[in-house]
């Protein structure tokens, strides 16, 4: 299948030569389309989606497997070669995006840089750039987002800050880490939202890991169930929502509050 | 005052200040009564000063105006010893387990330290109760010689719910006390609550975002925004009891797996905006307000016996 954005053929993946954290694991996403990755901590979700963009954590290693991307296979990719794709075309939104700012610069600053080091274009330009990309984030007041530190903002701006920033590249592929999990539930249907219209403006493929499967069913189009590093159940969201065939899936759906008369 | 009331908050107000001298009105006029036994559930955005009045009822920071009454004793300006009884009386969960232990410190001397803090037992006594109240969570007594970092986030926060009721406290604050936590563990953690409440009628008081979360959990609902309380809700079925613009806003944002094509409607984003003096707080939001709303400031009104709710249209 040449169509496929991202392919992934028998992934393996270990720490520190203990036994597989993930293992034997078959993907594919296509263009424009939204996978939802969901699963208990520990389950690997956060280990698959690293090893994509090549940023296992010290001790991970890929112990056989093939990542095709775009057709060209991530796995020989030398470090020079990373630098040109990763945020460029495949990003990814971490948890915790408070943490991944630089406390003691304004944000502007840091997204300036962080434009700059991608593509080669004046202070000027991409400065206007990460406003525009603020203001699709729903922020009405960019420039003083720009220049505020990282302390002076709340969680959910945080976030969307940080979303802001993987999406300034308009990459190919996203990938978002419990990107919500940290959030309020208005500022989290807010990003979702924004995600949502993101996929359908720019046609970007998005690998959303969460442990809401809520969430999960609202957006993606597949729906992948992990458990122990391996797939318990993958396919359309219909399916796995409403016709689940492991008792896994069944359990962790009903751990789930749901509103009464809803 | 009523008969089993423990807990009663009396027009609390708390200002912050800033290091320019600004003061931001963060708690204004919170009435709040607790009964034994009862389990209310305290709901709003980040920022809305949830955490903030868990603290004042906590006694961790000092209330600014308004009275507070434990028991039918004002409770407000404590110190000392009668501050200390006080803690014993009222536990905090918080949200993160594993900011909450040190990581040098072995289970067990985690455990035992309110014990002998508060004097109520000697070491060895304090030890064997720690292994009791272990098992009463679900854990085995073995854990006691465990270090933080060897346990899950889930038994953690089992740890820290066994010493919370290892004190025997009248109110137990739960401050987003599973949002760290996976929904299957969370599932757990909620039940053990539950099961403790009626087996030992502590009240509690617990704050969350998530509306699902607190309408299986609790007896009454507050609705919190920008420091004020909006609406009062009866538990269970509030999706079709809620009134206020603000409470529908946040069922609509709740994602649900039975239902995916619940259409997610986002209101604007939070203007956390303090110096608000005029009218309804939650005006500049609200799809329904009108010229009135900037104007006319809503207050707490009693609409049926599920139902209280500080909006203009009602």
């Amino acid at each position: 299948m040449t169509n496929q954005l991202l392919e992934i053929k028998s992934l393996t993946v270990k720490y520190n030569g203990e036994r597989n954290i993930i293992e034997n694991i078959n993907m594919s996403i296509g263009h424009k389309e939204i996978i939802g990755i969901v699963g208990e901590s520990g389950s690997g979700k956060t280990t698959l989606i690293r090893s994509i963009i090549n940023l296992l954590s010290s001790g991970g290693k890929i112990v056989s497997g093939e990542i095709i991307f775009n057709g060209e296979d991530l796995r020989k990719y030398r470090k020079n070669k990373w630098k040109t794709i990763r945020g460029n075309e495949i990003c990814m939104i971490f948890q915790d995006a408070g943490s991944f700012l630089n406390p003691i610069q304004k944000i502007g600053v840091q997204f300036v840089e962080s434009i700059q080091s991608h593509i080669d274009i004046s202070k000027q330009e991409a400065i206007k750039k990460a406003e525009e990309t603020l203001i699709k984030m729903n922020f009405n007041d960019s420039s003083r987002i720009m220049d505020s530190y990282p302390f002076q903002l709340s969680g959910g701006m945080k976030q969307r800050v940080g979303i802001a920033m993987a999406l300034a590249m308009e990459p190919k592929l996203i990938l978002a880490d419990e990107s919500t999990s940290a959030l309020d539930v208005i500022t989290q249907a807010q990003v979702i939202n924004e995600l949502i219209e993101l996929r359908n403006s720019f046609d970007t493929s998005i690998i959303i890991v969460t442990h809401n499967i809520g969430c999960a069913a609202y957006m993606a189009d597949r729906i992948m169930v992990m458990n122990h590093g391996k797939i318990v159940e993958f396919g359309l969201k219909e399916d796995v929502i409403t016709n689940p065939q492991e008792d896994y899936t069944k359990n962790l759906l009903n751990s789930i509050p749901e509103l009464e008369g809803c | 005052m009523m008969g089993n009331t423990i807990l009663e908050l009396q027009g609390i107000n708390k200002y912050f200040r800033d290091n320019t001298g600004n003061s931001f009105h963060v708690i204004k006029d919170v009435n709040l009564s607790l009964r034994q036994g009862e389990c209310i559930a305290i709901v709003g955005e980040s920022g809305c000063g949830k955490s903030t009045l868990a603290k004042l009822i906590s006694q961790l920071i000092p209330v600014t105006k308004g009275s507070m009454f434990y028991n039918g004793k004002d409770v407000t300006n404590l110190h000392g010893a009668q501050l200390k009884e006080y803690y014993k009386n009222v536990q905090m969960i918080f949200q993160n387990p594993l900011s909450t232990f040190s990581p040098r410190m072995k289970i067990g001397s985690y455990m035992v330290e309110p014990y002998l803090n508060f004097k109520l037992m000697n070491k060895k006594e304090a030890l064997n109760y720690a292994k009791e109240l272990l098992e009463t969570v679900g854990l085995s007594k073995d854990f006691i010689d465990r270090y933080p970092n060897e346990l899950s986030g889930g038994q953690l926060q089992r740890v820290v719910i066994a010493r919370t009721i290892g004190l025997k406290p009248d109110v137990i604050i739960c401050d987003e006390c599973t949002s760290a936590l996976d929904v299957s563990i969370q599932k757990q953690i909620i039940h053990l609550l539950l099961e403790l409440q009626s087996n030992t009628k502590f009240c509690n008081i617990f704050i969350t975002h998530d509306l699902a979360l607190a309408e299986s959990i609790s007896d009454k609902i507050y609705v919190m925004y920008l420091g004020e309380i909006v609406e009062i809700l009866r538990s269970k079925n509030i999706s079709r009891d809620a009134k206020h613009p603000y409470t529908k806003a946040l069922l609509n944002a709740v994602f649900s797996a039975k239902n995916t094509n619940k259409n997610i409607e986002v209101i604007k984003p939070q203007i956390q905006d303090y110096t608000i003096k005029k009218g309804c707080l939650f005006a500049l939001r609200c799809p329904n307000a009108s010229e009135n709303c900037y104007r006319e400031k809503p207050c707490l009104k009693y609409l049926n016996l599920r139902c209280s709710v500080a909006c203009n249209l009602y």
